[in-house]
């Protein structure tokens, strides 16, 4: 059994009250003594006690200062932990549901209805919704406490060190969202083999329903420039467009991002003009990822320079390469990857019971405190009369005075 | 802390000139100034009684037989020596108040004084001092007369320690054991223990023996020194109270008034003497006082 007072600011009371009472009981005087003969008509009085600081009563002086003193206790708000009531805290849970991405309405009404305590947390990235829930959590009331992360769980959104922040009290549990297929609907645009030399496009129509996913292909009623353009010398040029088609029609679907455009330069295709630093972050993030190359912006377009000829068996690889990074994003958008339930179940956890309580929450308890005092209160009014009475009884002499 | 001497020679020689007459009749062993309640041949007639052969006939009072023809032997009251006792409280709340003349103090004063007195007219004196149960030490001189006694008396009065909580209660008891002729008694206390010490003192006096009560207080006791709070601590039983005098002043002196008149209404209704001696007043003017009154009322 331990006691927490969560105001605890209120035994500044219990020693405001004691200081004149220790004043008055230390800086005792010398009193005044004298030899008498007979103390058969002499009748104590209580102020003369007082003044020579010396209790007369001590019962009742206890019986006060109890009273006083549980009526500070209980103005302190106590919070008693026995065990029964640590296992009545730990059957509760405390809930702090981080929602990343879109809302999933359904899943998180589940989870904060069988809470005791929730709260819901909207965050772009697991990372900064467990921040916010681990503080909240932190000013919770006693109860289990457990972090449920609802999303659609892309790999590479969550790291050990971001769980690493949680105590390991703290239950942690995953809720992959259930993507609905019906969101899923988009056209993208493939590159037909036509055989002929000439490029030709193709619409892709994905739609994914509950009951299945349909893809259906339509020659494009327009033949748009392709958005990558790989340049050679004069020579090799009709080479390099065989090789463009080749690798676009192994499947790279080009959909959102139509607004992105690259340039290919092997050697021998002249000079691109002066390559200044893209000024897109994607365009950036493409030349990061192509340390041998040497690449910038030139009139709004992605110029990427190899001194590779086109006909090197590493160009196809490049142009593949390149055409993968600047297009990824649609790829991802059409079906990210999410996390593996092993690795899910990995960073799973059960909520354990707190090894310590950092705020306990008012339960009540101080009326508990406030019967003890109103029955010491009744108390100290039989005694202060059987007092009175026996003072009736065993004298005639009046009272000096009424000390209370 | 006693004084030396109990009574300056002042004290002492003041009230030679008073006689202390006992009341009632005496038992002596000399002829002396009391009566005796053995009637025989004295100065002081009492009675006629007829004439019985063997009558001294100095006695036979011719003139009656002139008038009536009849034999009638006068008989005169035996005048006799007298054997006082003075039994002192000696009970640790006569040495109230220290510093001061305490009513110890007073007490032997006015043993010393009154046995003075009657030593000198003649009389035996005795004293008799019990320290209780406490010790149990008794202090006894058994009553003698003569100027060597005096000395004796004084001395042991002189000695006598303050000890024991049981008052005169002990001492008159043991007087009652003591006393094998009716004689002055003189109780002299402060009667704190007074249902006790008053039945003693009824008791002796239904023996036969002329008592006198000499209530001894002191001033500070009947008036209760003033001031603020003041932890009181009685001088026989250790045990302390604090109170405030000025609070309680008029209580105190109203209960003390009951008991003094309660010691001497049961002192009247024995028909003993009554003296009240207080501490600081005039020991002399209080007995040539007492001393009149008695005679005056013999």
């Amino acid at each position: 059994m331990s006691v927490f007072w969560l105001q605890p600011q209120a035994w500044w009371g219990v020693a405001a009250l004691a200081i004149p009472i220790a004043i008055h009981l230390l800086a005792r005087q010398r009193s005044r003594r004298l030899l008498f003969p007979t103390l058969r008509f002499l009748r104590a009085t209580r102020l003369a006690a007082l003044r020579q600081h010396v209790v007369s009563d001590w019962p009742l002086l206890i019986v006060r200062l109890s009273v006083l003193t549980a009526a500070v206790a209980a103005l302190a708000q106590p919070v008693f932990v026995s065990d029964a009531r640590r296992a009545a805290w730990n059957q509760r849970t405390a809930r702090a549901v981080i929602v990343v991405g879109d809302s999933a309405t359904e899943l998180v009404n589940g989870e904060t209805q069988a809470s005791f305590t929730s709260a819901v947390f909207s965050s772009p990235s697991v990372a900064d919704g467990l921040r916010s829930a681990l503080i909240w959590l932190e000013r919770q009331p006693p109860a289990a406490q457990e972090v449920v992360i609802i999303g659609d769980l892309r790999e590479g959104t969550l790291h050990d060190a971001d769980l690493a922040v949680l105590p390991p009290h703290v239950g942690v549990r995953f809720l992959p969202e259930s993507a609905s297929r019906s969101d899923i609907a988009t056209t993208l645009r493939a590159v037909a083999d036509g055989g002929d030399g000439a490029t030709s496009w193709l619409d892709v129509r994905v739609q994914a329903t509950d009951q299945g996913t349909t893809v259906r292909y339509s020659r494009a009623a327009d033949t748009p420039m392709p958005p990558i353009l790989v340049r050679a010398s004069p020579v090799d040029q009709a080479y390099a467009d065989a090789l463009l088609r080749a690798v676009l029609s192994e499947g790279v679907m080009l959909g959102r991002h139509a607004d992105r455009t690259v340039t290919i330069a092997f050697a021998g295709a002249g000079d691109a003009g002066p390559l200044v630093v893209p000024s897109t972050p994607w365009g950036r993030e493409v030349l990061e990822r192509l340390p041998d190359v040497r690449g910038g912006e030139v009139r709004g377009s992605l110029v990427v320079v190899t001194p590779l000829p086109v006909t090197d068996p590493r160009a196809a690889p490049l142009v593949a390469r390149i055409a993968r990074l600047v297009f990824a994003g649609s790829m991802n958008a059409f079906e990210p990857r999410r996390m593996s339930a092993e690795s899910l179940a990995a960073w799973s956890r059960p909520s354990r019971p707190a090894p310590d309580i950092a705020s306990p929450a008012d339960e009540g308890d101080r009326r508990w405190l406030w019967v003890v005092a109103l029955v010491l209160l009744g108390v100290e009014q039989v005694l202060r009369r059987s007092r009175a009475q026996f003072d009736t009884a065993s004298s005639p002499v009046v009272e000096e005075a009424r000390v209370a | 802390m006693s004084r030396p001497h109990v009574v300056t020679p002042t004290e002492l020689s003041s009230l030679r000139d008073l006689e202390l007459l006992t009341r009632t009749t005496v038992e002596g062993l000399r002829q002396g100034l009391h009566r005796s309640p053995f009637h025989g041949y004295s100065a002081e007639f009492s009675q006629y009684r007829h004439y019985r052969p063997g009558d001294d006939l100095r006695y036979v009072d011719w003139k009656a037989f002139a008038r009536t023809d009849r034999l009638y032997s006068r008989q005169f009251r035996e005048t006799t020596n007298m054997g006082a006792l003075f039994i002192v409280d000696i009970s640790r709340s006569m040495g109230f108040p220290e510093g001061r003349q305490s009513k110890f103090d007073l007490a032997r004063a006015a043993a010393a004084v009154l046995g003075t007195l009657v030593l000198d007219q003649g009389d035996a004196a005795g004293l008799l001092a019990v320290a209780g149960a406490e010790s149990g030490a008794t202090h006894y001189i058994p009553a003698r007369s003569g100027r060597h006694h005096l000395h004796l008396y004084l001395a042991a009065l002189a000695r006598l320690p303050l000890a024991g909580v049981d008052g005169v209660s002990g001492a008159l008891r043991r007087a009652a054991a003591l006393l094998r002729r009716r004689g002055l008694v003189v109780v002299i206390s402060d009667f704190y223990e007074e249902q006790v010490a008053l039945t003693e003192v009824r008791r002796l006096a239904r023996m036969g023996h002329d008592v006198v009560v000499v209530h001894v207080m002191a001033q500070d006791e009947l008036t209760l020194p003033r001031g603020g709070a003041i932890e009181f601590e009685d001088l026989e039983t250790g045990a302390t109270l604090i109170t405030s005098p000025d609070a309680i002043a008029t209580e105190y002196r109203a209960a003390m008034e009951v008991f003094l008149q309660g010691v001497k209404q049961a002192a009247d209704r024995e028909g003993l003497d009554y003296l009240r001696l207080v501490t600081g007043g005039a020991l002399e003017v209080a007995l040539r006082r007492f001393l009149v009154g008695r005679r005056g009322g013999e």
